[in-house]
Parts: structure tokens; sequence; C-alpha cells
């Protein structure tokens, strides 16, 4: 297994996500009906909006997964932020960077992984909209583009999300 | 009407559910397809219609009367749109009666609820190949 490397702009990164007061916060239907949006679309068992803290990735939603964290260095979304395009590995056993992951070998098990990373307008990959499935699969170009544009949504809703946070900061006596 | 024209007229969506309809949007948009122009009521697109010219037409049944309605206007070049554009279909549930007045109004295609928007995009690739007779532009991957 290959801990995923710390992008060049880390602080400016983690300075960006934490301005966003998400981490922690209770689930939220606009991020919600994403998630399960993706779920069916792709008939996939589960599906997260992943944010990258620190030492763990953080899920904002969920479908199809109790936990609700995990350490960053176990993470494929971790990998996932490190690159400009989707993140697809169709057959997890056959990666080096993750086929003995505990996230493998381990619940849940994980067979399939295609992150889109999360980019704020100022430029940093906050985090990911992922999907994950428990059997080797394939994506094509329809599928990669619904994916973009389910992440996109997730953008708009974390810019909007953030513009109500800072009205209601400055509304605050 | 050339290629070029009729790429350019765009498609119209009559769609209620705005999360889907942006989706198909941006993915169509992604895919370099023909514009897409998302209307949430058959209202809003007996309006448009009225002023605007589509290569092609997807229409949510939701509004089952309203939107019959609307498709009998369109083959009976009440509208801007060619009275024979390609027209495919929305729809819960399709019953016997309302099967026959599609056949009738010469609907291309019927996607049933819950559809995915993979469905819709090989539908509007469908249609725009229906609408000029040669292949819509190739599928690109997304940035």
């Amino acid at each position: 297994m290959k801990e995923p490397l710390l992008p060049a702009n880390e602080s400016d990164r983690l300075q960006a996500l934490r301005q966003l007061l998400i981490l922690d916060t209770p689930p939220e239907e606009r991020f919600d009906r994403i998630v399960a949006f993706a779920a069916q679309e792709f008939d996939m068992p589960i599906v997260l909006v992943s944010l990258i803290d620190e030492h763990r990735q953080w899920f904002k939603a969920r479908v199809g997964l109790q936990a609700c964290e995990t350490d960053r260095g176990i993470s494929f979304c971790g990998h996932a932020i490190l690159q400009s395009e989707i993140l697809v590995v169709p057959d997890v056993a056959l990666d080096e960077r993750f086929f003995d992951n505990p996230l493998v070998t381990e619940a849940p098990h994980i067979q399939f992984y295609a992150g889109a990373q999360l980019k704020m307008p100022t430029g940093q990959s906050i985090g990911t909209l992922c999907l994950i499935d428990r059997v080797p699969r394939q994506l094509d170009d329809i599928d990669l583009a619904v994916l973009a544009s389910l992440r996109d949504l997730a953008i708009e809703e974390l810019v909007r999300r953030a513009q109500g946070v800072q009205q209601d900061q400055e509304a605050a006596p | 009407m050339n290629l070029t024209q009729g790429l350019s007229l765009g498609i119209l969506l009559v769609e209620p559910s705005s999360l889907t309809g942006s989706i198909i949007v941006n993915t169509a948009r992604q895919l370099n397809l023909p514009r897409v122009h998302l209307i949430n009521s058959v209202r809003s697109a007996k309006q448009r219609l009225s002023t605007q010219n589509f290569s092609a037409i997807i229409l949510s049944l939701e509004e089952t009367n309203e939107a019959l309605q609307l498709l009998e206007m369109v083959r009976d070049r009440q509208f801007t749109v060619a009275a024979d554009v390609p027209v495919a279909i929305t729809t819960d549930t399709i019953g016997a009666s309302v099967a026959v007045r599609m056949k009738v109004l010469r609907v291309r295609r019927v996607l049933l609820k819950p559809f995915k928007v993979r469905d819709v995009i090989t539908t509007i690739q469908m249609l725009g190949d229906t609408a000029y007779g040669t292949q819509v532009p190739q599928a690109s991957p997304p940035g």
C-alpha cells in the first residue's frame, strides 16, 4: 500500500477547507441528495462526499457506509485530490497503491473506486465525490461526464453553503 | 436546415426535477452534445416554443394532459418548431390510451422513471441523429 502524498499547496488547501466551517457538521439534504442520486444512477453500493482533513477523511454525505471518517493515510480520496482528472481504479487488486489497503482487505472490501475532485473556485481540492463498489467496474465516457456533473453540483453547493455561513456571521451581533 | 444550424438550435428538455434536469444539461455540455434548454413546466415550455426553434424535444408527462396537448399543438404547427420535430417522452407509467395517443403523435422514445441520466443522454444522441440524418459529435471525456 502507498500512502497518499501531500499536495504542494497543502497548507492553503487545509485553510480553504477549514474556512468552510463544514467539518463535523450534521448531514445536509443538499449533499445527501447528490450521493443518493449517484448511487441510483450508477447502481453503486457506496457513494461519499469525502473531505480531506489533515489526518483524516471525513464524510459530509454518505450512502452505504456506517463510518463517518477514516485515517487519511489509507484513503483513496487522498490520492484522488492529487490528480487533475477523475481518479478511476477499475480493479483495485491490480493496483499496487491499493491492493493491500485495509479498506480492501477488510470491510468495506473496496474493489472499484472513482473519485472526482472537489476543487474550489480558489483552486484548492478539498475532497472528492467518490463511487465505490465491492466488485471491479469500468466507467465509460458518459459515466465520467455524469460523475463530473454531479461533482460540479457538489461544488456549487459547497460554495452556496459557504456564502450562507459568511452571511450568517456578518449578520450576527 | 443544415447540420450546423440544427445543432445550434439545441434540444428542449421539459423536466420538473431541477436536480435531474441540471445534471442532464451539464452532462450534455461535457460531452459536446447539442445544447439542452431546461424548462420545468409545460406552461413555460409553451411560452418558449412560441418564440424559439428547437431540433428535438424531451417532454415529461408528469402533467399528462397538458403535455399531450402541447405535443398536439407542435404537430399542428402552432409553434416555431417544425411539426415533425423528433420527440421523446419521460413518464412514471403509460396506460393503453396514452400509448395510443403517443403513437399518433409520433413519439420516438419513451423513458420510464426512474430513468438514468445515461438513458437521456443516449436519447439526445438518438434524437440528434434522427433530426439531421447524421452522427452527432463524438463524445469526449470530461476535463
